[in-house]
This record gives structure tokens, C-alpha cells and sequence, in this order.
């Protein structure tokens, strides 16, 4: 048995790896980071080109029907870009991540891999010093295999970022999540319906 | 009663700190005997030269940077927390200075903590938020705590006297010049002169470079511990790098089709990276974060 144990930050992970990690470090988030779930998890599809809202929706719930409805609860929802929203409900964020590595497999059996911007996590911070709870978000994009940060500054009349706070939650977390170091690629999504 | 804020031990960079002073020490030692061996003439009048010009280095400093010293009445946000800062340091407070330049930058001069100064320029003040600011100014006071700005002094005293030194022979090697007459191999003695200046101008840039990292580092942890807010401190460096201006404010849904495959660009600095005087900013970053977590309780 060894005495040190090597922990190695995981540097790029795949849909279903990326899914798994976000799971294993639920515990992490909600009882170190005062991170908690807010009980819904989406993913983010882009339209094919000239695309009604209709068919993209109807497309999104044809591939779903892969999915086990029985275990998880969905909706499916476009935003006003035209841009499909698979929104994922659940207590517990290991449940969350396990059924957004599934939803992949049913994209991907689907043929809508290529298409699938990001997986959104929103939970929300436990800020101390203001005493109330602030929405972060981590987002998966695969095209980078890595999480990014997403943490707006709380004012609605405005679209600006906490960057401050986007660094110390990356900084916390990335030895446990493959997240994203270049800040070029930490974009952020405005007017998610979740 | 008041005590001054302790920056704590960082055994490890003051080692490194050590070393590379002790190679500092080593490399003008020998240079001092052998350039004074082959060339004392030039060696004493660069030295004169040098002298003069390092007695004159604060004014010089700060007027090349068109900074102009500020009272309190002109800016009195700067003064109080400088004021508060050098108090937290346990020094004298400097003298403040504000320049006009548009490039966002803060400096801290002097050869003496009572004679420092901290200055920083307009292009700075309009970008930076008063944590930033004040995170900032905290650096630039560590440096003043720790005698930084006199180290670096001593520390590039011969280097600059080398150079100076180089200049001479060069211009004595195409134009012909001392001890000619006297001695038939003074051009050979000059060329000996001039090898042994460039190695030391070689090596002694890279040992004071690598010495000037080590002291950004160690300001950046003594601004930690003056502030406890050494995210601030990442936050303003990322803000002057330009990282923050480049941190997409594009929406991930109106750009995600532009590249279609993973891109990582290019890491390492390669060569520059020994000549430069600062850490990169992503390592500066790096270990503010683990400061941010090592403080985490202080708050």
C-alpha cells in the first residue's frame, strides 16, 4: 500500500468521462464549495441551418425516446436563438450527471453528436459574505473536452461576469474537473431557460 | 499596539533567491578582477558613470515615466490607501505619484524606504476596480518593504557597468585606441576585454532576470498578506495582461459553430522566457490561487 497517493488533474475528458467526474465531485462541490444543485441539469443543442423551432424541438424529443423516462424527467424547450434545450430534473447532482452521460450516448445514436454545445450545470454559491445564494454555472463544451466557468454579477438590468469568482471557482475545483484554463474559450450563455 | 503585517517564510524562493544572488556575486567578482586586470582605465570610468547615473535613478525613474508626485488633496483615494497599506507594512509611507501615461502600469522607486515612492498611471486608474487598485499598490509597497528596488539596484550595478564597459571597448576596437602604442597586443587585449564583458552582460542578465521573478513572486505573496485578498491581485494582473479584455464576451451559442475541433494553443515561453523580468501571469495567477486557499480561514 502506498503511504502518498498521486492525484493527477485530469486534463480532457470525453462526454461520458466528463459526466462521470462531474458526479464523483458532487460531494466536493456542495460540502467544501457551498456549491448546491438547483435540481436541473440541461443540454444545449444548436438548430441544423433553416430550421423551424418546431422541428428542432421534434427532432430533439424523437432522439430522446432512447432515453428511460421512467428514471429520468425532461423537457424540451427552445430559446429564442432557435436553440434546442434538453432540461434534465433531479435531487441529486451524481443522478443529474449520470443521466446528461446517457442523454450523449442517445445523441450520438441519434446522430446529433455534432451538434450538442454544451452540457449546463447551474447550481448556486452560498456567498458568505452578502449572505445569500448567487447562480454559477459550469459548462461542458465538448469541443474543448473541458468545463468552464460561468458565473454572472448578479445584476439582471446588465450582462456582466463575475470574473473574480469565476477564477476562485475554477482555481478550487480543477484538480477533481477537467476544466478549461485557456479564459479565451470561458464563454458565457445569456438567458439560459433554466 | 500596532504590529506590522509578517509576510511569512517562503523558504523555498528564498533559497532560489539566494542561489542566484551567490551566482550573481560569484560571476561579478570575477569579472571586477579580470576586467580590471585587462582594461582598469575603462573599468573605472564606467564605474563613475554608472555611480552617478544611480544617484540620480529616482528622479530619472520617475520623470521618464512623466510621473508626477500627488498630494493628498489631488488624490486622495491613492493616499489613503497607500497611507493604510505602508502602515499594515510597517514603513514609512511613500511618496505618491501619478503619471499621465494612457498604459495601465505601477511602479515603486527609491533607493531607500524613505525615499521610495509608489507611482501609478492614469491608464491604471481608469481600469482598475479599488480591490484591484488597492491589491496593485500592495505589490509595489512589498517591494518598497522588502528592499526590492535596491537589491535589483545592486543587482544590475555591474551589469550596467559592463555594458558601459562594452560601449568603450567597442568603440576603441573600431577606432583604434589606448595602450596601442604601449603594447602590441592591446588589440588582442581588447578583444580578450570585450569576449569577457558580453559573457558577463550574457549571464548576468539572465541570473538578474531570474532574481526579478523571484521578488515579483515574493511581492505578490507580500500583497497577499497585506490585503488577504490575493484574487484581487489575480483579477488586476489578468485585467493588465489583457486576458480579461480577451475573456469572451461573446455568447457560446453565436460562436460554437466557428471551430469545429479542439484547439489548444501553444504553451512555453522557450528562451524570452529567461530574459524576462517578471513571472508570466499565468503563474503569478497560479499561486495566488493557492495563497486565496491558504487564507480562506483568515476571512
Amino acid at each position: 500500500m502506498c503511504l502518498l497517493t498521486f492525484k493527477r488533474t485530469p486534463k480532457h475528458l470525453t462526454w461520458a468521462a466528463a459526466m462521470t467526474a462531474m458526479g464523483s465531485v458532487a460531494d466536493r462541490l456542495e460540502q467544501q464549495l457551498d456549491t448546491v444543485t438547483t435540481g436541473e441539469v440541461a443540454v444545449l443543442v444548436r438548430p441544423e441551418a433553416d430550421q423551424s423551432h418546431t422541428q428542432t424541438k421534434a427532432e430533439l424529443e424523437r432522439a430522446l425516446t432512447g432515453m428511460d423516462r421512467t428514471r429520468y424527467h425532461f423537457d424540451v424547450t427552445i430559446d429564442e436563438v432557435g436553440h434546442g434545450w434538453v432540461i434534465l430534473r433531479g435531487d441529486r447532482l451524481q443522478d443529474l450527471a449520470q443521466g446528461v452521460g446517457q442523454m450523449g450516448d442517445v445523441f450520438t445514436a441519434a446522430g446529433l453528436d455534432d451538434r450538442v454545445v454544451a452540457a449546463v450545470f447551474p447550481m448556486r454559491w452560498y456567498d458568505a459574505t452578502n449572505q445569500l445564494y448567487r447562480p454559477i454555472y459550469w459548462l461542458y463544451q465538448p469541443r474543448i473536452q473541458g468545463f468552464t466557468p460561468f458565473v454572472p454579477d448578479g445584476d439582471p438590468s446588465h450582462e456582466r461576469r463575475d470574473h473574480d469568482l469565476e477564477i476562485r471557482m475554477e482555481a478550487a475545483i480543477r484538480r477533481e474537473l477537467p476544466t478549461e484554463r485557456q479564459t479565451a474559450e470561458w464563454f458565457p450563455l445569456w438567458g439560459m431557460p433554466i | 499596539m500596532f504590529q506590522p503585517v509578517q509576510f511569512g517564510r517562503d523558504n523555498q524562493l528564498r533559497t532560489r533567491m539566494f542561489i542566484t544572488m551567490l551566482g550573481l556575486g560569484l560571476l561579478y567578482g570575477v569579472f571586477m578582477l579580470v576586467a580590471w586586470q585587462f582594461s582598469p582605465w575603462y573599468l573605472s570610468i564606467a564605474l563613475v558613470m554608472v555611480i552617478i547615473q544611480f544617484s540620480l535613478s529616482d528622479k530619472m525613474v520617475l520623470a521618464s515615466m512623466r510621473a508626477k508626485v500627488v498630494t493628498e488633496h489631488e488624490a486622495p483615494k491613492l493616499h489613503k490607501m497607500v497611507t493604510g497599506l505602508s502602515m499594515k507594512a510597517g514603513i514609512p509611507k511613500p511618496k505618491v505619484a501619478v503619471s499621465d501615461i494612457a498604459t495601465p502600469n505601477a511602479f515603486a522607486t527609491g533607493r531607500s524606504q524613505k525615499h521610495a515612492a509608489v507611482a501609478v498611471t492614469v491608464g491604471l486608474l481608469n481600469i482598475l476596480t479599488d480591490d484591484e487598485l488597492e491589491a496593485v499598490l500592495a505589490h509595489e509597497i512589498s517591494h518598497i518593504k522588502t528592499k526590492d528596488v535596491v537589491v535589483m539596484t545592486y543587482a544590475s550595478f555591474f551589469l550596467i557597468v559592463a555594458a558601459t564597459m562594452s560601449s568603450f571597448l567597442m568603440f576603441s576596437a573600431i577606432f583604434g585606441g589606448m595602450g596601442r602604442s604601449r603594447n602590441s597586443n592591446a588589440g588582442s587585449v581588447v578583444m580578450v576585454a570585450l569576449l569577457v564583458t558580453f559573457i558577463v552582460r550574457i549571464i548576468g542578465s539572465i541570473l538578474v532576470a531570474t532574481l526579478s521573478r523571484y521578488r515579483e513572486f515574493s511581492a505578490d505573496r507580500g500583497a497577499a498578506a497585506l490585503t488577504l485578498k490575493p484574487m484581487a491581485l489575480a483579477s488586476a494582473l489578468q485585467r493588465l495582461q489583457g486576458s480579461m479584455i480577451s475573456m469572451p464576451k461573446q455568447d457560446l451559442r453565436k460562436v460554437e459553430g466557428m471551430n469545429a475541433f479542439f484547439i489548444m494553443s501553444a504553451v512555453g515561453s522557450g528562451l524570452a522566457g529567461l530574459f524576462s523580468s517578471h513571472p508570466s501571469t499565468e503563474k503569478r495567477v497560479q499561486r495566488l490561487q493557492q495563497y486565496d486557499q491558504q487564507m480562506a480561514f483568515l476571512r
